[in-house]
């Protein structure tokens, strides 16, 4: 087992091989690598934090489990993780829409107070909002592009499609969110 | 890296699809689309304005902190999964019923052993042949009452 210093120089390839032998430094230095930017890949997605926390630890469950079978892969781990990622808040919000009442659980945040009631019309719930009326494919799509700052090209291998298919979906997503996100602007200027 | 020559609509394209920020832009577009707008005679301000405004808006979408606890919590995970890892676990769980049964067959199967279990189950509890009705009052039983309620009436 090699300390914290000699891993971080390791590749994320490396790091899942070791995993696969049950190396849990190895496992350890995974997340820490990738924990900030897979919550704010899935809080983006998933739109929530307890539904991001949830999709996260999930993914990581899958990492150790599935990291002695994963050497034999031919996919670069990055694209590999966030795919799993992408393909549990894309499940997720395909089952919610199903779900009865009583499945919905506990609310995670207590009642909102007047002031937090009137922040719920501020500019990052309304954008938040936009972004989830997206489709499953142009939300990712920016998330994955805009926000994480992926290549089209490692884009398309995360969501197993061509370039051209990224782009245009990054372009739907643009001119739906412009679309949504101008009436709220009008709605402001209105008010104020 | 080949030059790439660009269109106006091609700009405009750029903007649209990947916003004002030319950080943001292909690589294999980003020096044609700057040296476009450079050397152009068009204007593309009204383009990269609106693409700003709505970048603007995107940026403004923030992720919170990550809370204390959460990567002690995803730290601890290897504990409470199981020993056998999952892809180990299924693969011979998926190999045993392939060889045990083809295709989808074993849920029929597993349906049809638990009808069997039940009812043997049902069928010791039922009366045999030589049960007496009498111990089983079976008349009283038919109308509803049973023998001490039959003497009270």
């Amino acid at each position: 087992m090699q300390d914290g210093h000699a891993l971080a120089s390791l590749s994320d390839e490396a790091l899942m091989e070791r995993v696969g032998r049950q190396d849990r430094t190895a496992y350890a230095a995974l997340v820490e690598r990738h924990l900030e930017h897979m919550i704010a890949v899935a809080f983006r997605m998933a739109g929530g934090r307890a539904e991001a926390e949830d999709i996260v630890q999930e993914a990581f469950l899958r990492l150790w489990r599935s990291a002695p079978a994963w050497q034999a892969r031919n996919a670069r781990f990055s694209t590999w993780f966030h795919r799993v990622v992408i393909n549990l808040c894309i499940d997720l919000s395909r089952k919610r829409k199903w779900l009865p009442l009583e499945a919905a659980g506990d609310i995670d945040d207590p009642a909102p107070s007047p002031e937090e009631k009137a922040e719920d019309h501020d500019m990052q719930s309304q954008i938040a909002d936009a972004l989830a009326s997206l489709p499953h494919q142009q939300r990712a799509a920016v998330t994955l592009c805009y926000y994480e700052g992926l290549s089209n090209r490692e884009a398309a291998d995360v969501l197993q499609t061509s370039v051209k298919a990224v782009e245009s979906l990054l372009v739907r997503a643009r001119r739906g969110l412009a679309e949504k996100l101008a009436s709220f602007r009008s709605e402001i200027c209105e008010t104020r | 890296m080949e030059t790439v020559m660009l269109k106006d609509e091609d700009v405009i394209r750029v903007f649209e699809y990947f916003g004002a920020d030319p950080r943001r832009w292909p690589d294999d577009r980003r020096s044609a689309a700057l040296a476009h707008i450079a050397a152009s005679t068009k204007s593309f301000d009204s383009w990269a304005r609106e693409a700003a405004r709505l970048d603007a808006l995107l940026d403004s979408n923030l992720v919170p902190a990550i809370r204390p606890g959460l990567k002690a919590r995803m730290l601890a995970l290897p504990d409470q999964s199981s020993s056998t890892p999952l892809a180990l676990h299924r693969d011979s769980t998926i190999r045993l019923r392939a060889a045990l049964l083809p295709g989808r067959y074993w849920q029929a199967a597993a349906g049809l052993v638990v009808a069997a279990v039940l009812g043997f189950m049902t069928g010791i509890q039922l009366p045999q042949e030589g049960d007496s009705l009498e111990a089983l009052d079976i008349s009283a039983f038919m109308q509803g009452v049973t023998q001490d309620e039959e003497e009270l009436l």
